[in-house]
């Protein structure tokens, strides 16, 4: 029986619901048991684990300690979720006075104690598998889990969406309807969700990293500009889900 | 260090600590201290357009996300005067019923059954009731499966927008759903009527009398609430923007990352599943309040400890209200929908999320959202956590028994601090 811990840092929880949804297969159940999760169990601290499946981004200190402390209790680590993976929506803040943004929500900004960028999992520790997705999939997480019950890893794939929007026979919307898509720039891993309904991709999946430099980009942002999308929501949809890479792209540094 | 002020909003989902303050060895108040750090959704999105706010909006609940892409799609509607089909409407609504079911089965099996059958956990109680278990998780997966369907996946659903829907599903694919809902009604009353004949933890709560306001939508038809633009308060009704703007007041505390909403600035208020079902019990369908009877239950609940019962009553009631949508099913085209690039909009509207009340506002200038306003269930139940907690426990004597009620009155709430409500680390604090 593997135990497995999951840490909750800043997100929405969804990937936790994806979590709850993969445990709830028979297969899954006996050969693993989750000991650690504030969601689902009274048990304040996180013993030894085999595997830490890690949600959200790190906004403060104390999250910086809480996945220190997971590292060293945990075998092996997932970053689980485009939070944990690349930072998260919450990134979107970055560039602007951390000041000015709690007074945009808060009538005392002194209360309120977080970091200016939240950071991805992998910038405070090492990180030995990661899911992206706005949720993951919690098919993807079922298939690790049995993968890695068997001794083993899922192999890991580089494509875009646009690869399963064919693999799936979808008609492409950008050519066909002339709909913005982030599909060509974003992680696969949905099944090409937005596409098979009808509307373009909007990089949830994050932006992938291994193939696109600063130049691409800005050609792939100009020709989401001439579909119709304004440029601020270009810019929001690939830093919002995509912040690591989108920065290191825009930096221009080489991953 | 409490300060009254007019309109900001916040949400909330996430980590949490219960903080009870002690003097002399006995309780003199709790407190549930939201520590998650914001994501300052308020902030980014301004500058962005209406139609990916209603996308944006749904990462602020994980669990209850498709709540928020359908009150921020309505809102946008009402106020650019788009009519949206009926037909197209039922699809957008099909997919917020069955989050409805996803979120309460979730909550009632995960998170509040350890505390009525003495577990610590879910984990531990699926061995001890493997049959059970499995009927629960059969709803959460047949919820699962008609989400997708309808909407795609089951949170951040990508099938809402302004206007009602990216594409109508094919009638074949909603059969495949349609055809199980059968089999998963059967699962749901076994594992129901288990939970039904469970008795609340309620031996500090009978011997008081806490009472906070009870506020719920209040429906434009006959149904049970679901979505309104006026709102129910102890059987008063208000418009959203007179209950939000005028009666209810904000407090930003310091213990607390959740900005604390109070009637007129001091009276706590209680949405959610109690304040629907203490309200509205009449306008459930006859099947389910005589299957709640048979179980020796009825309106009015007493206190929140026995929520539970009105999320099964209202599982039941959602279940046959997709019952009904899938049996007039048909496929349609997908309207589109033209965003105005030009004027200056106030949107607001409101939409029963599982946990209660989900409120929006937008201001939307030349077609760029320059103001948005969130209110979260969460953010309304939290003073009146503290409030029932505090009236409950205090005088007592500070023991485990405390913590555990304190506890249990935080998880019968379903709290958004992201559920981690379940394992709240207690602090003790001497004054």
């Amino acid at each position: 029986m593997y135990k497995v811990g999951v840490v909750k840092l800043t997100s929405c929880s969804g990937c936790i619901c994806e979590i709850a949804y993969a445990f709830a297969f028979d297969d899954i159940l006996s050969n693993y048991n989750i000991t650690y999760a504030t969601i689902l169990a009274d048990v304040e601290e996180m013993g030894d684990v085999d595997v830490a499946l890690i949600e959200g981004s790190v906004s403060s200190k104390h999250h910086e300690e809480l996945v220190k402390a997971a590292r060293a209790k945990a075998k092996f680590v997932v970053a689980v979720g485009t939070c944990a993976v690349l930072g998260g929506i919450q990134s979107l803040r970055e560039g602007s006075d951390i000041n000015t943004v709690k007074k945009a929500v808060y009538p005392n900004p002194e209360y309120i104690d977080v970091y200016d960028v939240p950071k991805p999992v992998a910038d405070v520790i090492n990180v030995d598998f990661a899911l992206p997705g706005c949720p993951i999939n919690g098919d993807a997480l079922a298939l690790f889990l049995r993968k890695y019950a068997l001794g083993g890893l899922p192999v890991a794939f580089y494509e875009s969406v646009c690869a399963a929007c064919k693999r799936k026979g979808l008609e492409c919307v950008v050519v066909s309807k002339g709909i913005p898509c982030l599909g060509p720039v974003t992680n696969a891993g949905c099944g090409a969700l937005c596409p098979s309904f009808g509307r373009g991709c909007y990089g949830c999946y994050g932006l992938k990293y291994f193939d696109l430099n600063k130049e691409k980009l800005e050609t792939f942002t100009n020709r989401l500009i001439e579909l119709g999308m304004g440029r601020d929501d270009a810019v929001a949809l690939l830093k919002g889900y995509g912040f690591k890479s989108y920065s290191t792209i825009v930096k221009g540094e080489k991953r | 260090m409490i300060e009254n002020m007019k309109s900001v909003l916040t949400r909330v989902e996430g980590e949490g600590n219960i903080v009870i303050y002690e003097k002399e060895g006995h309780v003199d108040s709790v407190k549930y201290e939201v520590i998650e750090a914001p994501r300052f959704f308020e902030f980014f999105v301004r500058g962005k357009s209406p139609d990916k706010v209603v996308d944006i909006v749904s990462r602020i609940c994980g669990i209850c996300g498709t709540s928020y892409n359908f009150v921020a799609s309505t809102a946008f509607e009402r106020c650019f005067g788009v009519n949206v089909d009926p037909e197209i409407m039922a699809v957008k609504e099909a997919q917020h019923l069955a989050e409805r079911v996803k979120s309460h089965i979730l909550h009632v099996f995960h998170l509040n059954l350890p505390d009525l059958v003495n577990t610590k956990s879910v984990v531990e109680f699926i061995p001890r009731n493997p049959q059970l278990s499995k009927r629960a998780l059969e709803v959460l997966v047949w919820s699962r499966r008609a989400m997708e369907v309808l909407g795609g996946r089951m949170h951040n659903v990508v099938n809402i927008k302004i206007g009602g829907v990216h594409r109508v599903p094919e009638k074949s694919e909603v059969e495949k759903v349609a055809k199980d809902l059968g089999t998963v009604m059967k699962s749901f009353i076994e594992f129901a009527s288990f939970v039904l004949s469970l008795k609340a933890p309620d031996e500090f709560m009978q011997k008081t009398s806490v009472k906070p306001h009870l506020v719920a939508l209040y429906p434009s038809t006959l149904e049970y609430p679901h979505h309104s633009d006026k709102v129910c308060m102890d059987g008063n009704v208000y418009s959203l923007s007179e209950f939000y703007g005028n009666i209810v007041k904000y407090l930003h505390v310091p213990h607390s990352t959740a900005i604390h909403c109070r009637v007129k600035g001091t009276e706590s208020y209680v949405v959610g599943p109690i304040a629907r079902f203490n309200q509205f019990y009449n306008r459930l369908s006859k099947e389910v309040r005589d299957f709640i009877e048979t179980y020796g239950w009825k309106a009015p609940l007493s206190n929140v400890l026995q929520s539970f019962v009105a999320r099964i009553a209202e599982t039941y009631e959602t279940l046959l209200m997709l019952e009904k949508f899938f049996d007039t099913y048909r496929t349609r085209p997908a309207p589109s929908t033209a965003i105005p690039e030009k004027g200056e909009f106030t949107c607001e509207y409101a939409v029963e999320a599982p946990r209660g009340i989900l409120y929006h506002k937008y201001v939307v200038r030349d077609g760029k959202v320059v103001m948005g306003d969130i209110i979260a269930p969460t953010t309304q139940n939290v003073a009146a956590m503290d409030d029932i907690a505090t009236t409950v426990l205090r005088g007592k004597k500070v023991d485990a028994g405390v913590v555990d009620m304190a506890r249990k009155i935080a998880v019968s709430f379903d709290p958004c601090l992201s559920c981690s409500v379940h394992a709240l680390p207690v602090k003790i604090i001497r004054v």
